[in-house]
């Protein structure tokens, strides 16, 4: 007895299922600059290259080494596999439209073993994404299935194609067929599908590497020289599980596919029977829309995180407000606090006239932080450090962000790089960051006021400069392709009042300055910041 | 004689009895007495008649009623409490009221130049504050970049520090408000060339009640206007990093004095080449 692959198919009541899988999801997600040669790399191994890589003679599977003795300005990327995970959940949830029952296929298997038996073990599968196309067939055509059939793949080619994505789409009658399929590149026609699945590649298949080679070695590369095999032979030769998994590729044992959800959005409309024109008119529903948002993360266990207030005039287009907290919060009456304060700062400018209708969404919600568990022996943790919790400082964040907007709020980090513009930025102050330590120069000789542009400085001014400390020169950023370079004599200097201030002078030859003075040659002077 | 000098003390404190001052400075002879009192009780806190056979001022500068001395002498500022901040600078705690930045309350900062120490000036209690207390170090429209690295080498911790910045003066009178009264706050540093007795008022009580340190930095100009700020301190430069602050008002104390600090000067940087 062999296995036969499902004849039936594509008859009526059988289902479609598609597959698209990503070969170069993890290069498409890894940035590369255009023009030269990248590689994704891991374990020092080359997984995939561009085709300038290509070029070089850069092979997928070769190692870091040879890559980079092939080309000199190799870019090299790291694998990211939980950030490949994420993106693959996006585009399940963009081939979300598509089909209501949508998973994604991770490789179980990986093949990379680290045994050093093989000199170079198979490529690892790509990752992909399944869906079941007959229950949206109807929506894609009244012209018969196989051309309902094309022109859903052609769409959702086109959306991946547009989302960034290079995809390989194939369709089987059950989703391991299609996997393999589409993992082997044959986008042949549904028609033959089955022909085209005797086709694939063992290596194709999500099967683990030992396995593979004990196939190999009995002459087995293709598909289609296993499932004329008889089944027992095979089971008894190899382990179950292969038997098992190809009795799911052909559609012999129900597969069943965990499907994704989308997260739930909230989304509530409320109509004001007379059209609004002032803040305290709205307050009524607003506080409804709050209630009923309140309730609805409360029974999710869920915190929002941004709320956007959309306001219909009985005309024209839709204001839209956007609130936002710092950290997941579920409390009505915090949502309309901050909402009324929003509020009050575009009324303020007149921006909303009159109101028929307002929509409350809430537009980002995540789980909410759990309160840390409460222990009988716990002593009082705020009795060293007296100041207010750390929710109440995220709720200041919150009323000045709601008031002033949300770039009005930031905190402050230090950033490791040398040149002054770069060595502090803006944070965002929803918490409290571990800042990186500072390292050389001695930071006590920066000043605490930094001017945003330096200042150029005349000439007479900086003759009357009192010439404390310097010159302490700050070079490049050559690796910073935007910004010039800098090469620049800093000094600290007192001027005729008293202040003191940190000034520098586009250097070039500090010749004349090697004591400490500056040098006869005229230069542009400039202010960088003051000692304040 | 000192029975004459003292009828005139006496006639001095029922005139200010009806003034809301706690203390008010006399002149008898050419000794300076400050009458010190407690809200309400001044006519009663000296009895002449207790008083008339003092044989000598130093008697009755020792002579106790109640809490502390019944007089004292003006150019002994005694301080009240040691609540406050501590400035870094004991020279400058002396002279203020809570050996220290208030740690509710509010403080103006005259100056007209830049770089001339004002922040160095600040520096370490705000250092401090940071690292003792959990609240945020809020900066209302700092006129310039805070630098980041420099804040971080004067100990203060870049977690507690949070920028605000606004666009016109009603939102920043807002913010100052907010910020000094949620409570969230250790300290709020203010820039602000405007503002009437009554917004300074406004910012005052909310200082007290979130029980936050605020610091408003204001042109020298506005020395000359009233203010319910409880410090006012002027800032000037003086030769060789030198910063002299001169009191212009502060609790407790008279007459206003001024002190010179020597700040933390800018480290030299060695050239290699």
């Amino acid at each position: 007895m062999t296995i036969a692959v499902n004849e039936r198919w594509p008859d009526a009541g059988c289902a479609i299922w598609l597959a698209a899988c990503f070969p170069a999801l993890g290069f498409e997600i890894a940035a590369t600059p255009p023009g030269r040669p990248a590689v994704l790399a891991e374990d020092g191994r080359v997984l995939h290259t561009n085709a300038e890589a290509r070029q070089a003679g850069i092979e997928a599977g070769a190692s870091l080494a040879a890559a980079r003795s092939l080309a000199a300005e190799l870019v090299c990327r790291r694998r990211d596999a939980e950030a490949e995970r994420q993106r693959l959940r996006q585009l399940g949830l963009a081939a979300y439209r598509y089909s209501s029952r949508v998973s994604l296929a991770w490789p179980t298997t990986p093949r990379a073993s680290r045994q050093r038996r093989r000199a170079m073990p198979p490529p690892n599968l790509p990752p992909a994404v399944l869906l079941e196309a007959r229950g949206s067939l109807r929506l894609f055509g009244s012209g018969g299935e196989a051309t309902a059939l094309a022109t859903l793949l052609r769409r959702l080619a086109r959306r991946l194609r547009r989302l960034g994505h290079h995809a390989q789409l194939a369709a089987a009658a059950t989703p391991l067929a299609a996997l393999a399929l589409a993992r082997a590149g044959l986008e042949g026609l549904p028609g033959d599908a089955a022909t085209a699945l005797r086709q694939v590649p063992l290596m194709c298949l999500d099967i683990s590497a030992q396995q593979l080679e004990r196939l190999a070695n009995m002459g087995l590369v293709r598909l289609g020289q296993v499932l004329t095999l008889p089944t027992p032979e095979l089971g008894s030769r190899l382990q179950p599980p292969l038997v098992d998994y190809l009795h799911r590729l052909t559609g012999r044992k129900a597969d069943p596919q965990p499907c994704i959800e989308p997260p739930e959005q909230f989304r509530s409309t409320v109509h004001l029977l007379a059209a609004a024109r002032d803040l305290d008119a709205l307050l009524l529903p607003m506080r409804r829309l709050a209630a009923e948002l309140a309730h609805w993360l409360a029974v999710r266990r869920l915190g929002a995180e941004a709320l956007i207030w959309e306001l219909r005039p009985p005309a024209g287009p839709s204001t839209s407000l956007t609130v936002r907290f710092a950290m997941p919060t579920a409390d009505s009456a915090a949502f309309l606090a901050l909402s009324r304060l929003r509020l009050e700062g575009v009324s303020g400018s007149a921006a909303f006239g009159e109101v028929a209708a307002m929509v409350l969404c809430a537009a980002r919600t995540s789980a909410m932080p759990q309160p840390p568990a409460a222990s009988l022996l716990a002593q009082p943790t705020n009795a060293g450090t007296p100041g207010p919790r750390p929710a109440a400082r995220l709720a200041l964040v919150d009323m000045l962000a709601a008031r002033l907007g949300g770039d009005a709020v930031h905190a402050l980090a230090t950033a490791d790089d040398h040149r002054p513009e770069h060595a502090w930025a803006r944070a965002p102050a929803a918490g409290a960051m571990p800042t990186p330590a500072v390292s050389a120069p001695a930071v006590s000789s920066r000043p605490l006021w930094l001017c945003p542009t330096p200042q150029p400085v005349s000439a007479r001014q900086a003759a009357t400069f009192d010439f404390l400390a310097g010159p302490e020169r700050i070079e490049t950023g050559w690796w910073d392709a935007a910004e010039p370079r800098l090469c620049r004599d800093y000094f600290v200097v007192a001027t005729p009042a008293h202040a003191h201030c940190w000034v520098f002078r586009n250097g070039g030859s500090l010749r004349n300055g090697a004591n400490g003075q500056p040098g006869r040659r005229p230069a542009q002077w400039h202010l960088h910041g003051y000692f304040g | 004689m000192l029975r004459a000098s003292l009828a005139s003390l006496r006639a001095s404190c029922a005139v200010a009895s009806i003034s809301p001052l706690p203390a008010c400075r006399c002149r008898s002879g050419t000794v300076d007495l400050i009458l010190y009192m407690q809200p309400y009780s001044l006519p009663l806190s000296i009895p002449y008649e207790r008083l008339a056979p003092v044989a000598s001022v130093d008697h009755l500068l020792q002579a106790r009623s109640g809490a502390g001395p019944s007089l004292w002498r003006a150019r002994e500022f005694p301080g009240r409490s040691a609540a406050g901040v501590g400035t870094g600078f004991p020279a400058l705690d002396a002279v203020l009221y809570d050996r220290g930045w208030p740690r509710a309350g509010l403080v103006e900062l005259l100056c007209d130049a830049r770089g001339i120490g004002e922040l160095r000036l600040l520096a370490p209690a705000l250092a401090a504050l940071s690292q003792r207390q959990d609240g945020w170090i809020v900066w209302v429209d700092p006129p310039f970049v805070p630098y980041a690295p420099a804040l971080q080498a004067a100990g203060i911790d870049l977690a507690k520090v949070l920028l605000v910045s606004t666009k016109r003066r009603g939102e920043r009178l807002w913010a100052l408000e907010q910020t000094l009264g949620d409570g969230a706050c250790s300290a709020v540093l203010g820039w602000l060339a405007e503002a009437s007795f009554a917004d300074l008022r406004r910012l005052l009580l909310a200082a007290r009640h979130g029980r936050a340190w605020g610091s408003l930095f204001r042109p020298a100009g506005v020395a000359g206007q009233a203010s319910a700020a409880e410090l006012r301190l002027r800032l000037a430069a003086r030769p060789a990093g030198h910063l002299q602050v001169a009191v212009l008002k502060r609790r407790g104390g008279w007459p206003p004095t001024a002190v010179e600090l020597a700040l933390a000067q800018p480290a030299q940087a060695a050239y290699s080449p």
